[in-house]
């Protein structure tokens, strides 16, 4: 049999995942429907927007509960490998290390956002409809409805920012689950203040090169990929890098950052030592 | 089956082993003793792939254990002292972890938890430590695993257990297996173990086969001063001395694994003298 991956294998580690946690899964979901509950509910009576259910309440609560939720739920998915006892456990079931990162990436990536966008959902459809029945509801200039989250926009300037955010979302939660395996203690904790020691150290090199190495200027139609060079006004020149360049940057930038640091947590899952 | 060769692994700044020489057999129940701290765990953690060597090398099976393959893991099983089993039921246990092990027997399960006096259909959870543990070592058995790795295994378990757990672990070894036990608890096993390895300050103080020590050594009590005198160890007790003392006649007696042990802990160089001749 292939030592590096088996569908069998896969599929016994998926349902022993399942097996193992399916109480603190399903009692996880129940606390997290009943949250959203009091959450939409408090809204409404506090009239946080003009309109009961509105779609910023929406947007603001799909958007902040997922990260929320999605980057604590992959933060604890290696937890056991923090303690001795399951630690053994876990390193030692007979699966290879890209097998049990697959089934990682199948619980806390796929089957988590299905899984918290359905919830969403469900509670959403049931609040909105109460929103509706409300009586004066129809004298509101505007009447709840159900959002689209993957439609929604949330920066103003940019039509694919829904798309380009969970993107974005998915890629910290990679970071969560790195951090889940590097870290024995406190990964959410960690993981958090080493995204902004690296964010911040980011920060100071795009600045520093930004002020100290590029000639007097500015970026221009395109971050990175293109620099309007200032002479006097007149006489500017643009430097640009080719098209293709721009395209593979923007799609690593998009694509290439969560797959990266999965590859990291599977070379960090291979080497664990307990 | 395994062999490890000038091994040495430290904790951070800490030594544990430096050039470590070792060869475990199939078909002998090896027992691993040696003061706290000295490695026994470190080196079942080593050989199971928890923990990478700095030097040397081990192989298991012809694996390299810190690859971790599934099917190096597949027949390598530990009862580590610290353990854990999820929160379900034992046929839920069964069901999701026994298909990993190929040759896992369930009908033998069903025989040692029986055995152990454990209900079939009880949850994990609302089991006591000792409960548990019985259930992992009916289930560590079960795997038929050519290499099982036990650290303390009767540690928590009741009087009677304890003697289950030799009746169970004499009745489960076959020829292919390999059963390495680290423990404190030397009378608990006394009479399954056939080959004593001491481990003291990173190195191998001991390694002998049982039938040589039996051969070699007489476990009796002493009441001659001079008897007490030409022992390599004694101690008092209420009714004389028990003395450990080369033996002269031939007859095999019966082993007395403490005092082998604290025979050798106090006075290992004139054991290594003896066993060498």
């Amino acid at each position: 049999m292939n030592q590096f991956f088996s569908l069998k294998r896969f599929t016994l580690l998926v349902l022993k995942h399942w097996a193992d946690n399916k109480k603190r899964y399903g009692l996880s979901v129940l606390a997290f429907i009943g949250l959203l509950i009091t959450w939409f509910v408090f809204t409404m009576l506090t009239g946080f927007d003009n309109i009961p259910m509105g779609k910023a309440v929406q947007q603001i609560t799909f958007f902040l509960s997922l990260f929320a939720v999605g980057t604590f739920y992959a933060s604890q998915y290696f937890r056991d490998l923090g303690s001795r006892s399951k630690g053994i456990n876990f390193l030692l079931v007979p699966a290879s290390a890209f097998e049990k990162l697959l089934c990682s990436l199948l619980y806390s990536v796929v089957l988590f956002f299905i899984v918290f966008t359905t919830a969403f959902y469900l509670i959403d459809v049931l609040m909105v409809a109460i929103a509706n029945s409300l009586p004066g509801t129809e004298k509101l200039a505007g009447k709840p409805n159900v959002i689209n989250v993957f439609k929604v926009i949330i920066l103003r300037f940019n039509s694919d920012s829904t798309i380009n955010f969970l993107l974005f979302f998915f890629s910290v939660q990679s970071a969560f689950l790195l951090g889940s395996v590097y870290f024995e203690k406190y990964s959410f904790i960690k993981t958090i203040i080493c995204g902004f020691v690296a964010g911040f150290i980011l920060f100071c090199m795009m600045y520093f090169f930004y002020e100290h190495l590029l000639p007097n200027g500015g970026f221009h139609k395109g971050f990175l990929t293109s620099f309007r060079v200032h002479v006097d006004g007149v006489n500017d020149h643009l430097v640009q890098v080719p098209r293709w360049i721009g395209e593979v940057f923007r799609f690593l930038i998009m694509y290439g950052i969560a797959p990266f640091l999965w590859i990291v947590t599977y070379f960090r899952l291979k080497e664990k030592q307990v | 089956m395994i062999s490890i060769k000038n091994l040495s692994f430290a904790y951070k700044k800490k030594p544990v082993f430096d050039g470590l020489n070792l060869q475990f057999k199939a078909g002998h129940v090896y027992g691993l003793l040696g003061k706290n701290g000295t490695g026994k765990s470190s080196l079942l953690r080593n050989i199971a792939g928890l923990l990478y060597p700095q030097n040397g090398s081990i192989t298991v099976n012809g694996f390299t254990p810190f690859e971790r393959l599934p099917v190096f893991l597949e027949d390598v099983f530990m009862v580590p002292e610290e353990f854990y089993l999820p929160d379900i039921s034992v046929p839920d246990f069964i069901k999701h972890y026994a298909p990993f092990y190929p040759r896992f027997n369930s009908e033998k399960f069903r025989n040692y938890i029986a055995v152990f006096e454990i209900p079939a259909d009880s949850t994990l959870q609302n089991m006591s430590y000792g409960q548990k543990k019985k259930v992992l070592i009916s289930f560590a058995l079960a795997t038929n695993a050519r290499i099982l790795l036990m650290d303390e295994p009767t540690n928590g378990l009741d009087i009677m257990s304890k003697s289950q757990f030799r009746k169970i672990l004499a009745e489960a070894l076959d020829e292919e297996q390999c059963i390495i036990i680290s423990t404190h608890q030397v009378k608990d096993l006394e009479n399954l173990i056939d080959r004593i390895t001491i481990i003291d300050e990173g190195k191998i103080l001991f390694d002998e086969n049982v039938e040589t020590i039996t051969k070699k050594l007489s476990f009796r009590f002493a009441y001659d001063a001079e008897d007490v005198a030409a022992a390599i160890y004694s101690e008092s007790s209420l009714i004389g001395n028990v003395i450990v003392a080369p033996n002269i006649d031939g007859d095999e007696g019966k082993l007395d694994l403490e005092l082998l042990y604290k025979a050798i802990i106090t006075n290992s160089e004139k054991i290594t003298k003896l066993f060498q001749q």
